[in-house]
Order: C-alpha cells, then structure tokens, then sequence
C-alpha cells in the first residue's frame, strides 16, 4: 500500500520533508488543474489568469507551500500568506495545499521557542526545518522567488536584531517583546483574509484562513506554553534533587566525621594508655612492655589511617558547608541541658527538658546522636513554629535511650494564620539538615525514628536509640531503615 | 637542665590527664604539679602553680585550649611555655596554637620518649616543629602573607646585622648547630645570638621567633614549597 520509497524516506526521518513535497506537489496540480477549468470556462478571473499564464501561477502555489521547509516559522508564515494573498486578490482561487500551509505556518509560529541566537537548537522547529535551511535558501530554491526572499530577508533581520539585541545588557525585556509579538505573526496575518473574506473575495479559503489561522496560532502559542511550562518544572526538579543530594551528602559527611571523631578519639586513649602501661606499671617484665609498645604502635598506625580518612570527611564536609576544626569536645547528653537553655533564650518561648528513668552514661556516639537529634528537633521547631512552646523528653532505659521533642505548633501543613508556616519538609534546603540529618544519625547508632504529626497537633520527633549500638548494627542498616518507618 | 621542670597537664579526659601525668613522673627531672580538665583550670593553675610547661589539649569544653594558651602567654615572656597536645593535626589547630603562643605542637599517640624530649625542649626555649610541622607552617604564610618590603622591617631595627642573619637562619628551620656551621661561629656564639635576639625582641622561644619572623615578613617563604 504504502509505497517503498515514502516508507523509507519515513524510516529515515525525512518525513516533514516528504510532507511539504507532496504538499507542493497537491498545490501545483490544483493550480494548474484549476487554471486548465478556469481558462476553458472563462471564469472570473480569467483575463487575468490569460494575461500571466501558468508559471506564475504554479510558482505561487509553490511559494504558498515550499516555505515551510526551507524558511524559519515567522519568514514561512509571511511567504506563504503573501503567495495565498496574491493568489486569492488576484486569481481568486488558493490551492487546499496552500491553505493547509498557512495553518501549518501560523501554528509553528505560535509554538516555536523564542528567537535565542541562531545556534541555538531549540530553534528546530516541528516539522524539523531549521535555521539552516532558512540561512541557505538563498542558494538553495531559488524557485522561492521575490516573496520567498524578501520573506527571508524579514526572518533575518528578526533573527539579527534579536540576537543584538539579546547581547545588549538589561536588553532582555525588549527582546522578549520581539518575542512576544513574533509569536502572535500567524493571529496578525490572518488580517489580509479577513478583508478579503469581508469584501467577498476568495470564497471558503479566504474565510477559513481568516478564521483558522488565529486559531492554528493560538493553539501554537498554547502548545509552546506548556512546553516551556514542563522544561520549567523539570529544571525545577532537577535543581531540587541536586541539593537535596548535595545536602544529603554534606550532612552524611559531617555525621561520618563526627563519629570518626570519636573513633579517633578512643584509639589515642588506647595509645596513651599502652604507653602509660609499659612505663608506670611496677614490675613489668621486658616481654610485657614489648607487648604494650606493640599495642602502642598498632594505635599510632590506626589513629595515622583515621586522620587520612577524616581528611577526606572533613573535605566534604567542608564542600556543604560544615563546620569543622571544632575546638571543643563533641556533645553528649551531659551538655544537652546548655542546648536548651540556649534554644529556650533563643526562642523566647517555654522549652522544657524532661528527663525520666535511671541517669546513666551512654556509648559517645550515641549520646552525640542522641544531642544532634534533639539540636536538629529544636531548629525545625523554632523554624516552622517560631513561638510554640517544645517538651524535650529523655527517658533512660537499661536498653535503650528514649527522646521526643513535640512541638504544640501548628504541625505539618498547619494554617498559615498561626506563626510560621508550618510545613515540615523532608530536608529543609535552607537549614541544610532538618529531619533528613534526624535521619542519617539515627541509622548510624542502629536506632528507629518517627516524625510526623502529634497526635492533638503540634510536631513530634521520636527516637529510640539503643544502649548497644554494635547489638544493632548486626541486624544492618536494612532493617533498621524498615524499622525507622514504624511509629513507636 | 639542672632544675627540675615543673609542669600542668590538661586535658578533659581523666585517662589522658592521668595517663601523661603518671608517665611524665617516670622522669627524675620533671615534677608534676597538678592537672586541669579545661582550659579555665588551666589558666587558674598555671597562676597558682607557676609550672614551666604546660600540656594542653585543644579540645576542652568552656575554655578551649588555644584560649587559655593565649591567656596563659599573655602575660610575661618568662611564663609557662605551652605545648600542645591534640588527636587531630588539623592545620587550624596548628595556626591558631602558634599564633596564641604555643611553643609545640604534638598528638596525643606520641610515643612517651619523644614526649619527654620534647617537654625538655621546650623548656629550653627550643622550637618545636616538626619539619612536616614547619613546612605546613611556612606553606600557611606563604598563602596568607603579602610579601614584604625590601628593606628591613621595622620590627626588627633593634637587630645586629649578625642578630638579623642568625633570626633569618632560625625561621628556615636550621639547629644552632647548622646555624654555626653556617656562619662558621662555635655553637656558643649562635646560643647567644638566639637568646639576644628572644630578649629584644620580647619573644619566649625559637618557636615564637620563627613566626615573628615570618610574619614581620624578614623571611618570605617560597610558593608552593610543601
């Protein structure tokens, strides 16, 4: 059915090309078909048809289709209404081809992207003739006649002053205005066939033309809206995705820091001690001391890979934005007390700290764990309900360390009437930590998580976090993220 | 070293603080006088105590360690000279240490022979600098040092020309030795230049002179050196 040479030409994504070709090819045999009935039935008109001939006639009907191939969408969409114009007031007659060429036309315009410097490949418009072709026709069809080059000599000069006018600093806004009325071309053009279809001239192609093309534009313009309304989107995305990833890194950088730290920390305690061993302890036989400097030495080779490691850390961190070359100890749970009184002078609003159950001394990495919480808890609250007033809870356990701050706020997607907006999003971009660093430091420890609304408003933070952070953390951090989504 | 040293040990950690005060009273000629667990502590007994070196750790909650090195040194050139002592060899630390007046630098894993060699040199007023140390050190001037005027700082008027050379030899790292070979003195006569060049300029040791005189821009480190 479908001929081989058309199937290829498709497969070979000559398909507009191929279009516009037969398009021509429809308007060419109209026009001398009609020019054929026309002169042999001496139908109005046809005085003028007899004193032109054919070939002018056959080269209209080419220049009202060709364009579209060759010429950008507003220079097509000038040619190509011209030749239909001339066709209709003069001959009064215009080729089906011809008409569905300036549909064709007045829709690219519409929906071609704004006139950025020719380079730019987003000029490739629909029917994928491109600025190239435009640039070319010169050499190329010369069978575009005057209309054709007048047409491209328009599109040129648009594409010129545009491009000039885009280099002009602050030159944006008037190069936008270019824009805007180049897009509204195929509204403006419909004028001339309107006129003629009011002064009763070219019957049902002038009416339709002068109707459809504003349509074909509008629905251009509609289409390229929402177009560039999803590249906006998606670009939107894009760039929130990217800083949630850069945070999530930063902040993983910062957590890993920090419990490397304290990992450091303990092995330099282990070499002071084997030092201290080997020298102080009375009576120590020369086989002993050599098996302390021995412990000494493993330490000293241990602390040499952690401070390499925690270079690299530290440079990531470094990288978000994190503090580092701290001067004071890591926190623990004996400085949370200073937490919130800082948080509660801060704020100007009553925070409490309870605590619950037998006092005793956590792992440093989960005291820290358990401090970073109850800091990233406080700064969300203070954040999203500025003047809530917040319970810290601490409840000991011999298994595990319990903490809840909640907020009495207007909790997640409160009304905006109350103070602050209320939203609690998954990692606040501007904070940089927020529940995402919650998160990531409870994993860390082996312990379970939940955010979310209190129940009777407000926000609530919830963590358990066990005593033996090594028992849990053979069950693999898995589990323990399936764990965390479980409300206590 | 005929005098015994007297020293203070601080650091927030009960191992580390007993740890280096039992292995520092292994040594006939040091006495430890008391320890602190942070840097206040530190500040209070070094008035009290009057020790001639001070262990210190960076680290410390309330008063950090480099604060209390600079209230410590603030005072007169004679004071307790201060050594630091940290888990982390961070740049940060190492600048700031020196700048608030340290006379040394060292991590806590340090073996506790080199411990007791390097409270003795910095009791002496030696600088202590470990040739990674001073490279990072001379590496930190260069990036945030402009270089100086051609002339002769002003700093250093009240120098000899021989004061000024043997001052220039101290800040690139060179020993009394290298310094005599050098210029071919005895080591006496360097040991004089250095302790003349430390009275004038009101500095507590080789260590405090190396950055004066990177930083009065006598020695203009070389770019990129490290």
């Amino acid at each position: 059915m479908v001929p081989d040479w058309l199937a290829r030409a498709v497969a070979a994504k000559r398909a507009p090309a191929v279009s516009v070709a037969l398009l021509a090819l429809a308007a060419v045999a109209q026009a001398a078909a009609q020019f054929a009935v026309a002169g042999s039935q001496h139908a109005p008109g046809g005085a003028v048809q007899a004193v032109f001939g054919p070939l002018p006639v056959c080269l209209l009907a080419l220049a009202a289709t060709v364009p579209l191939l060759f010429l950008r969408p507003a220079a097509a969409a000038i040619t190509i209404a011209a030749a239909n114009a001339l066709l209709l007031a003069g001959l009064g007659m215009a080729t089906i081809a011809g008409v569905l060429a300036q549909l064709i036309a007045a829709y690219q315009v519409g929906a071609a992207a704004e006139p950025r410097p020719a380079r730019d490949p987003r000029w490739v418009n629909k029917t994928g003739s491109t600025s190239r072709a435009s640039r070319a026709s010169g050499a190329g069809p010369t069978h575009t006649d005057g209309a054709g080059t007048a047409g491209d000599v328009v599109s040129g000069g648009v594409a010129w002053a545009g491009d000039w006018l885009w280099r002009l600093p602050g030159a944006r806004p008037v190069s936008l205005l270019a824009t805007a009325s180049v897009q509204y071309l195929g509204v403006v053009l419909a004028v001339p066939f309107l006129v003629l279809a009011l002064a009763g001239r070219g019957g049902a192609a002038a009416v339709l033309l002068a109707w459809g093309g504003p349509a074909a534009g509008c629905a251009g313009i509609a289409v390229r809206a929402r177009r560039e309304a999803r590249t906006r989107t998606a670009a939107g995305e894009a760039l929130a995705d990217t800083m949630l990833a850069h945070t999530a890194r930063g902040e993983r950088a910062r957590i890993a820091r920090e419990l490397h730290d304290v990992v450091a920390h303990h092995i330099s305690m282990v070499a002071v001690q084997a030092e201290t061993a080997r020298l102080t302890t009375p009576g120590l036989p020369a086989a002993g001391a050599h098996r302390f400097a021995e412990i000494g030495d493993t330490a000293r080779a241990g602390l040499t890979e952690m401070r390499r490691l925690l270079g690299v850390l530290r440079e990531d961190a470094e990288d978000a934005g994190a503090i580092v070359a701290d001067r004071h100890p890591l926190p623990g749970l004996p400085q949370l007390t200073g937490l919130v009184d800082a948080a509660r002078d801060a704020a100007g609003a009553g925070i409490r700290l309870i605590v619950s159950g037998p006092v005793t001394e956590f792992d440093p990495g989960v005291e820290l764990a358990a401090y970073r919480i109850v800091q990233e808890a406080l700064t969300n609250a203070r954040r999203h309900a500025p003047s809530a007033a917040v319970d810290v809870e601490l409840r000991y356990a011999n298994d595990a360390l319990r903490l809840r701050v909640r907020d009495n706020g207007p909790g997640p997607g409160g009304s905006p009437q109350t103070p602050g907006n209320g939203s609690y999003p998954p990692a606040d971009l501007a904070g940089g930590h927020g529940l995402l660093g919650m998160r990531e430091r409870t994993l860390a420890v082996g312990g379970t998580l939940w955010t979310g609304p209190a129940p009777g408003g407000g926000f609530l933070v919830e963590a358990v976090l066990p005593a033996k952070p090594e028992v849990a953390g053979l069950r693999g951090p898995s589990a323990a993220s399936s764990r965390a989504e479980a409300a206590p | 070293m005929s005098e015994e040293i007297g020293i203070v040990v601080a650091d927030d950690h009960e191992v580390v603080r007993a740890g280096f005060a039992a292995l520092l009273d292994t040594q006939p000629d040091f006495t430890v006088l008391g320890t602190a667990a942070d840097g206040a502590e530190a500040v209070a007994a070094c008035r009290e105590l009057r020790p001639d070196v001070v262990l210190m750790d960076v680290r410390m909650p309330g008063t950090d360690g480099i604060e209390a090195t600079r209230q410590i040194t603030a005072g007169d050139a004679a004071g307790p000279k201060v050594l630091m002592l940290t888990t982390f060899d961070l740049d940060e630390y190492v600048f700031d240490a020196l700048r608030a007046g340290a006379s040394g630098f060292l991590l806590k894993d340090v073996t506790a022979e080199r411990l007791f060699e390097a409270v003795r040199v910095v009791a002496a007023g030696e600088a202590l600098l470990a040739p990674a140390v001073t490279r990072r050190l001379i590496r930190e001037f260069a990036r945030t040092r402009r270089p100086a005027s051609a002339g002769a700082p002003a700093a250093l008027a009240a120098l000899t020309p021989r004061e000024t050379e043997v001052l220039r030899l101290v800040a690139e790292g060179l020993s009394n030795q290298e310094i005599a070979a050098r210029l071919v003195v005895t080591e006496e006569t360097v040991k004089t230049h250095v302790s003349r060049v430390l009275a004038k300029l009101g500095l507590r040791d080789r260590t405090q002179a190396v950055v004066a005189a990177y930083e009065s821009g006598l020695v203009v480190p070389a770019r990129d050196r490290g």
